[in-house]
């Protein structure tokens, strides 16, 4: 009777685990991984449940071949799917390269009949693949590792003839560090989703504080104040300027990538009131645009208000002009302005950190930006590669 | 009188302009507009002013900075800024007034009554005196200075630590931004009244004001009344 309860318990834990994993995949990320350990777990369980004992115990003697068929059927697969879990979880690459060396390996030794060695083959086999993983620092690697020496050396103990059915529990010890480890993995890229939603809210928020930040609104509003009772009708005019920059702010803020044209837009906007405030003019000229660009919202607005606020405070005119260039690569944008920029004060100010951060979200690791004054201003090229940079 | 106002915005310059010659009138002698710090230090060492009406980004690094320095100098300082928030502390620097954006007429009047000394009370107090030692800047906080004795166009401010301090303002300019514990008590002194111990009648319309660590100071013959009633 203790063997019965053995079994059973054992195997409603690998059928538990089954269902834990194919809960996995079907709601929360199609890996296959899950799949793969879901399946190593039925097998397994099924397993335990055509083992000679159980069947004597609960059946009778007549279902023993079915049962023997079953039971090495079942082990077959699970090393299958074993090897295939561990290649897929570590996305070791060459999938089939080291997958199908195993499968013709274990059908060999099924021929021969001898399941033991099937059995450190399989072990074998998925340590070395953890080993590799772990000498390729991959995450959750040491779990593997635990799980899979585990399962050696309670297989062994079983083979010595110290426990009863020391593989079954070599099993369930190595499914119990699986479980773990994805569970692990599962928390972590939580945290790593919500990092980067609260990074994405936090620069979109920056972005809107930038374009209704009070210092910007009270220096337009006392502007504006003067042209009210000076010159109505300009007044007007600026009132309409800014309506429109806050009328695309509004629109973007909440994108990755919006149209140049909007980019655009919320430029000139900002350089027709810097304009009005300032008693110049402003002149912003494209080059090379086809019009169907994407860009990060409002990375070329920030730079172009970075080379206002620095760079013109004597100057009753400004030039500014964005240049796209197609490179091997990707693609190059140049914005120039003929301000009289100081090379100290471009500095790393926050309008510059905003930019790098928008880049970073949209083109991780795919981005250059440099700054640097030129012979008669200032310019800023930004390069986004189509590939990680090495 | 003489003004130097620094905006770089020109619709803001015009506005301040325009209020300041409207409340100013007649008694304007020069009003000078300049849109950099730069070409502002260079012109107020060329020529001596009476105010300056100063836009300050005060949210960036250097805005205290520049508030220190210019509040060490000889004329009164207005802050004319958009960073209202930091209006308390602008104040504690001692500067004459600050006046937040977007601004009317009737506010910049009441700046300027502080400076003709009409609106004594300050919506808060000065805590510091920022002042130019050699090419340094000291910041001496107030509850520490004892006495301030005038010397021509200067000021001697005496502290607890047995420090002098020539301070580029004049007795009246301090005696316009100081709290009211501070306390002319003479054409050339003005006395912390804290550290006042007892006031003595030498005759011949002598008086004394003795300090806490018996340091004399003279009393005109019209003030004694009123110290001797504030010492009790």
């Amino acid at each position: 009777m203790e063997y019965n309860y053995y079994i059973i318990i054992i195997a409603t834990f690998l059928g538990a685990s089954a269902v834990f994993n194919l809960i996995l995949y079907f709601g929360f990320n199609k890996n296959s991984a899950y799949l793969h350990l879901a399946f190593f777990c039925i097998s397994q369980m099924f397993k335990a449940l055509s083992e000679r004992q159980w069947i004597l115990n609960n059946f009778n003697e007549s279902y023993l071949d079915i049962a023997f068929i079953i039971h090495v059927t079942s082990f077959v697969l699970s090393g299958f799917f074993l090897v295939a879990f561990i290649l897929k979880k570590f996305e070791i690459n060459n999938f089939k390269i080291l997958f199908w060396p195993y499968f013709v390996l274990s059908f060999v030794l099924l021929f021969t009949n001898l399941s033991r060695p099937l059995m450190v083959i399989m072990i074998a086999y998925s340590g070395a693949l953890v080993l590799y993983a772990l000498y390729k620092k991959y995450e959750g690697s040491i779990y593997s590792l635990v799980g899979i020496i585990g399962f050696a050396v309670w297989t062994y103990i079983g083979y010595l003839g110290f426990i009863n059915s020391g593989y079954l529990l070599g099993v369930v010890f190595f499914v119990f560090s699986m479980n773990l480890a994805l569970a692990k993995q599962i928390a972590r890229q939580n945290e790593q989703r919500n990092q980067a939603l609260i990074r994405a809210s936090r620069l979109e928020s920056q972005m809107l504080k930038k374009n209704i930040q009070p210092h910007f609104i009270l220096n337009s509003l006392t502007s504006l104040q003067e042209l009210v009772e000076h010159d109505p009708q300009k007044a007007v005019d600026f009132i309409d300027s800014l309506a429109e920059e806050f009328q695309v702010v509004s629109k973007v803020s909440g994108e990755k990538l919006i149209p140049i044209t909007d980019e655009l837009k919320i430029c000139e906007a900002h350089l027709k009131i810097m304009g009005f405030r300032k008693n110049a003019e402003f002149e912003l000229k494209t080059k090379n645009f086809t019009g169907d660009e994407m860009v990060p919202p409002a990375i070329f607005h920030t730079l172009v208000e970075n080379g206002l606020t620095h760079g013109y405070s004597d100057k009753r005119k400004g030039y500014f002009e964005l240049t796209k260039t197609t490179l091997q690569n990707g693609i190059k944008y140049t914005l120039f302005n003929d301000s009289e920029l100081k090379q100290d004060k471009f500095g790393k100010g926050t309008g510059l950190k905003y930019v790098e951060a928008r880049l970073e979200e949209t083109y991780p690791g795919m981005w250059q930006l440099n700054a640097s004054p030129v012979e008669d201003g200032w310019k800023v090229e930004i390069e986004i590669y189509n590939g990680k940079l090495k | 009188m003489k003004i130097l106002i620094v905006e770089d915005e020109a619709l803001v310059a015009q506005r301040i302009k325009r209020f300041t010659e409207q409340i100013m009138g007649n008694k304007l002698s020069s009003i000078i507009v300049k849109t950099t710090l730069e070409s502002a230090e260079i012109h107020i060492s060329e020529n001596p002013i009476d105010l300056l009406l100063l836009d300050l980004n005060l949210s960036g690094k250097n805005g205290f900075e520049i508030l220190q320095k210019v509040t060490a100098e000889s004329f009164h300082t207005i802050i004319i800024s958009a960073n209202i928030d930091k209006a308390l502390e602008a104040f504690e620097y001692g500067v004459l007034d600050f006046v937040g954006k977007p601004f009317t007429v009737e506010r910049l009047r009441k700046a300027f009554d502080r400076y003709n000394n009409v609106d004594k009370l300050s919506a808060y107090p000065t805590k510091y005196l920022s002042v130019k030692k050699g090419d340094k800047l000291l910041l001496i906080d107030i509850t520490k200075i004892e006495y301030i004795k005038g010397s021509g166009v200067y000021a001697e401010i005496y502290t607890t630590d047995g420090d002098s301090l020539l301070h580029n303002k004049s007795l009246n300019n301090l005696d316009t931004i100081l709290p009211s514990n501070f306390i002319r008590i003479h054409k050339s002194y003005l006395v912390n009244i804290n550290y006042a111990s007892h006031i003595t009648n030498h005759g011949a319309g002598k008086y004394v004001l003795a300090m806490n660590n018996n340091t004399q100071v003279p009393v005109s013959r019209n003030k004694y009344k009123e110290i001797k009633n504030l010492l009790g």
